[in-house]
């Protein structure tokens, strides 16, 4: 990585050059960071005490934005798969996905010092997703974490990404992490973000993908004061696929953004975003999937869905579906829909002896189902399950 | 109402933009340039009270501070604001006509060419039931039914005689719903608007005929500048039509019009456009830059404001009518068909903003793209904290006829009650293939085929059209597409 000094300093001199973004610009409009960039954030180190549980046979641990090789189980991996920090890796495709003109990415870039590097080779087919668990209680933190996953031709793949933190503490993760999807290779990514209520969280997701390749991603958002996920698919290969689905619960004053974005570059290739959120309290959503449709991508396929569903007044909601077309012979279409839980439906429920409080959390969780429904690794959805059922009771108990 | 209508395809064989000639008609223009004094001349020009010169210099000098925007999506190199001339009135207006037969014969025969009845015998004949404010030039140069509708209380005219006769009136709602410092066009429009017309309709009153503007430009290297206001009181209704042609120049124009409606508890404002300025050439040499701001504002309860919007022509349009439901149960409508063709560039939507209780909305919107032009829909929904029960449907369908054209789709949901039910949907697809074959198998050639099915695209638009404007967008959607296909 001997190219890896000058690139940080290249990110460096982009991040001072941009400074934290306002809300005048078009992309941040409804979210004001303004928050996180008057704060410091310390180096200090310290061992994280946060109970975590893995999701399949291997898991990578970093406490405090460092891998604890102790906490970690990578022994016994099948041949072919690579899994270790990124700072003992090289790989020439690293930055090449991730834009390098986000004040949140050159920060990244200028200053991260641990994450996770996944190598598959081709062929590989894997059932047990591999856990990367990130755990935080540092007060005053800030955590730069960078990811590398590459998998092989034809290879099948997945990867839960976890950020759990102590509730109460108060720190900042920025991370990035750049997805290769290499021809018919099949990869499932799940994001699960459990930060303390009083964090940061930002991420930059961008995967890019080869002829006939499958990348499916599903956001979980349950956590942080702030916090924001930039998902950006690339469809590089005819016959690509990528589905992009998200859940966010949100509740007291959260906030949380998701900006999506979907590159349509070549032609024949589908994809498909369902977002839902519930909201509670003072809680606010930012929801913006952009589709682009390049000029010579013929016979695209996209669809993509937000529902939202508010719980109390004062939550907010703001939606921004866009579509942005240069072929002719393509399917597109968006839809958003705003409201509270169907009156008649709970009518119905109750008619069935079904108390009003039980019908609306049954509602509640069915909304929520449809996009764990989605989810193919039975260990991840149902732990997902528990975790929306307990956001639930709190909510409505 | 019957919208197949067999004329309509007529247009097709013309291949030129029909209402591209100039009418040579002696002018009274300010030289290019704009500073204070222009403002204040083009004030002293039109004889205008003291408050309306300091609202003009006000506004300019917000102006002043101003950017352009350039959020939305078109393209075009910065107009030199210096280089317009910022007034031109058909000369004879000067010593205005009194009556029809007073004005000059080559506007009533430009109105003629353009089909727009001047003559009320023609009406009291049958031929139309409209009355019409002839806006040239940005002056307004006759008004027919002046009388029958003075009957009944009803203002309607142009904004000058307007300043001149109501002046309690316009100082009472001028600028209350698109305020002076509101956006970079319409900053501009409230310094040097020039003309365009009044409505006002009282109490009670159900506007017995449609009321109709057609705007014209005409002459060369002149911004055009229309500000009209009308105002539906108490429990009124009215049905408002605005039409716009222009000679074919090679220069771009500069159009920079500012609609303000306004209705009270119980009143109706319908309000259609047939737009079809100059487009420009093929190779996007000329055409009008057309950026409107168009707001309405349903101030009382139970009122309802409709905007329905055929655009056409233009070479760049930038316009987003929109509705401000403050009054409980008021009811904001916005029906929209946009084609673009060759270079043509569209970016047009509303903006419903929900602030009183059951408030309700309705957005239809269908672009059609062709050739190389780019049709972009932006619209906003914004439910506020104290909108109990809004209401919003929108759907936003484009369609695509060839490859190097795009359709875009930039919705804006905000929502901060809970009570809201708010959907959105929009579609891209591209013209039915096997749709314009089963044409063709009988025996409709392809560009009838198009017009057809695009016809019945707009169908939903259309139908909320006035008669006479429905068959007249037809023929203008077939005129717009043509050489888009084979």
């Amino acid at each position: 990585m001997n190219d890896l000094q000058q690139m940080r300093d290249k990110a460096a001199s982009v991040f001072e050059q941009l400074g934290f973004p306002t809300t005048r610009e078009e992309l941040w409009r409804f979210t004001d960071v303004s928050a996180l960039a008057n704060q410091e954030f310390s180096n200090d180190w310290s061992p994280a005490s946060v109970d975590f549980l893995p999701l399949g046979e291997f898991y990578l641990v970093f406490e405090n934005g460092k891998l604890s090789p102790e906490k970690s189980n990578i022994g016994g991996l099948p041949e072919g798969i690579k899994v270790g920090s990124i700072m003992d890796r090289a790989d020439d495709r690293f930055g090449t996905l991730a834009d390098t003109q986000s004040a949140f990415v050159a920060a990244n870039t200028a200053c991260f010092s641990e994450g996770a590097f996944i190598e598959v080779a081709d062929g590989i087919e894997l059932d047990s997703p591999i856990h990367l668990i990130y755990l935080a209680d540092a007060d005053g933190a800030a955590f730069h974490l960078r990811n590398l996953i590459s998998v092989g031709v034809g290879s099948t793949f997945s990867v839960v990404e976890e950020y759990i933190g102590t509730p109460g503490t108060a720190y900042w993760t920025n991370a990035v992490t750049e997805v290769f999807a290499a021809d018919n290779a099949t990869v499932d990514h799940y994001k699960i973000q459990r930060e303390s209520k009083t964090a940061f969280h930002f991420q930059t997701l961008e995967a890019q993908l080869g002829k006939n390749a499958v990348f499916s991603n599903h956001a979980i958002a349950l956590g942080a004061a702030l916090g924001r996920n930039d998902i950006r698919g690339k469809l590089m290969g005819e016959g690509g696929e990528a589905i992009c689905n998200g859940l966010y619960l949100l509740n007291e004053k959260q906030h949380f953004d998701t900006h999506l974005f979907m590159d349509h570059a070549v032609a024949n290739c589908n994809s498909h975003e369902l977002y839902k959120g519930i909201l509670d309290e003072k809680s606010k959503a930012v929801f913006c999937g952009r589709i682009l449709v390049r000029q010579d991508a013929q016979q695209t396929d996209a669809v993509q869905s937000n529902r939202n569903l508010l719980l109390s007044r004062g939550a907010k909601v703001h939606s921004l579906p866009q579509l942005e077309i240069y072929a002719d012979d393509v399917k597109c279409t968006h839809g958003a829909t705003i409201g509270e839980l169907d009156e008649v439906a709970l009518y119905y429920l109750q008619t069935r002896g079904i108390d009003p409080a039980r019908g609306k959390a049954m509602l509640t969780y069915a909304f929520a189902n449809e996009v764990l429904n989605e989810m193919k690794s039975t260990p991840v959805r149902t732990y997902l399950e528990n975790l929306v059922h307990e956001w639930l009771e709190k909510v409505s108990g | 109402m019957k919208i197949e209508d067999e004329n309509s395809f007529d247009g097709l064989t013309d291949k030129e933009y029909k209402y591209g000639f100039v009418t040579d008609i002696e002018s009274d223009s300010l030289p290019p340039g704009l500073d204070e004094n222009v403002v204040r001349e083009i004030s002293r020009r039109k004889e205008e009270p003291e408050w309306l010169t300091e609202w003009r210099v006000k506004a300019y000098h917000h102006w002043t501070t101003l950017e352009p925007p350039t959020w939305a999506k078109v393209e075009f190199p910065p107009i030199d604001y210096q280089a317009l001339s910022y007034y031109s009135a058909p000369k004879q207006k000067i010593d205005a006509p009194k009556s029809l037969d007073e004005v000059d014969p080559e506007l009533l025969e430009t109105y003629k060419k353009l089909g727009i009845p001047l003559g009320e015998q023609e009406v009291l004949a049958g031929v139309a039931t409209v009355a019409v404010d002839a806006v040239f030039d940005s002056v307004s140069v006759a008004t027919t039914f002046k009388k029958n509708l003075e009957e009944l209380g009803i203002i309607f005219g142009s904004f000058s005689d307007a300043v001149k006769d109501h002046p309690e009136l316009v100082k009472q709602y001028l600028g209350t719903v698109v305020p002076y410092k509101d956006n970079y066009y319409a900053t501009l429009n409230s310094a040097v608007f020039s003309d365009g017309s009044f409505c006002y309709i009282p109490k009670g009153v159900r506007c017995p005929m449609e009321l109709s503007t057609y705007f014209r430009i005409n002459a060369a290297n002149t911004g055009q500048f229309e500000r009209t206001l009308l105002i539906a009181d108490e429990g009124a209704y009215v049905s408002y039509l605005e039409g716009c042609t222009a000679p074919q120049r090679d220069e771009n124009q500069l159009h920079a019009a500012v609609v303000e409606l306004v209705a009270h508890k119980d009143a109706q404002i319908k309000y259609s456009t047939v737009q079809n300025w100059y487009p420009g050439d093929k190779e996007g040499k000329g055409g009008i830059y057309n950026f409107v701001t168009k707001r309405g504002h349903c101030r009382g309860d139970n009122s309802k404001i409709s905007w329905t919007q055929v655009e056409t022509g233009s070479a760049i349009t930038w316009k987003y009518p929109s509705c401000i439901l403050k009054g409980d149960n008021s009811v904001g409508e916005f029906y929209s068909v946009a084609v673009t063709n060759n270079m043509q560039q569209a970016d047009t939507g509303t903006k419903m903003i929900h602030i009183g209780k059951n408030t309700s909305s309705t957005i239809i919107s269908k672009g059609i793209s062709a050739g190389k032009a780019q049709n972009a829909y932006r619209g906003m929904v914004k439910v506020a904290e104290t909108a109990e029960n809004a209401r919003n449907f929108s759907q936003c369908d484009s369609m695509l006829i060839g490859d190097r054209c795009g359709a875009h789709t930039f919705p804006y949901i905000d929502i901060n009650n809970p009570t809201a039910q708010v959907e959105h949907e929009a579609t891209t697809t591209k013209i039915g293939e096997d749709q314009i074959f089963y044409c063709n198998q009988r025996g409709l050639d392809t560009e009838e085929a198009v017009g057809l099915i695009v016809n019945g695209f707009c169908k939903e638009v259309f139908k909320e059209l006035p008669m006479e404007f429905a068959v007249e967008a037809q023929k203008l959607l077939g005129i717009t597409l043509e050489g888009s296909v084979g």
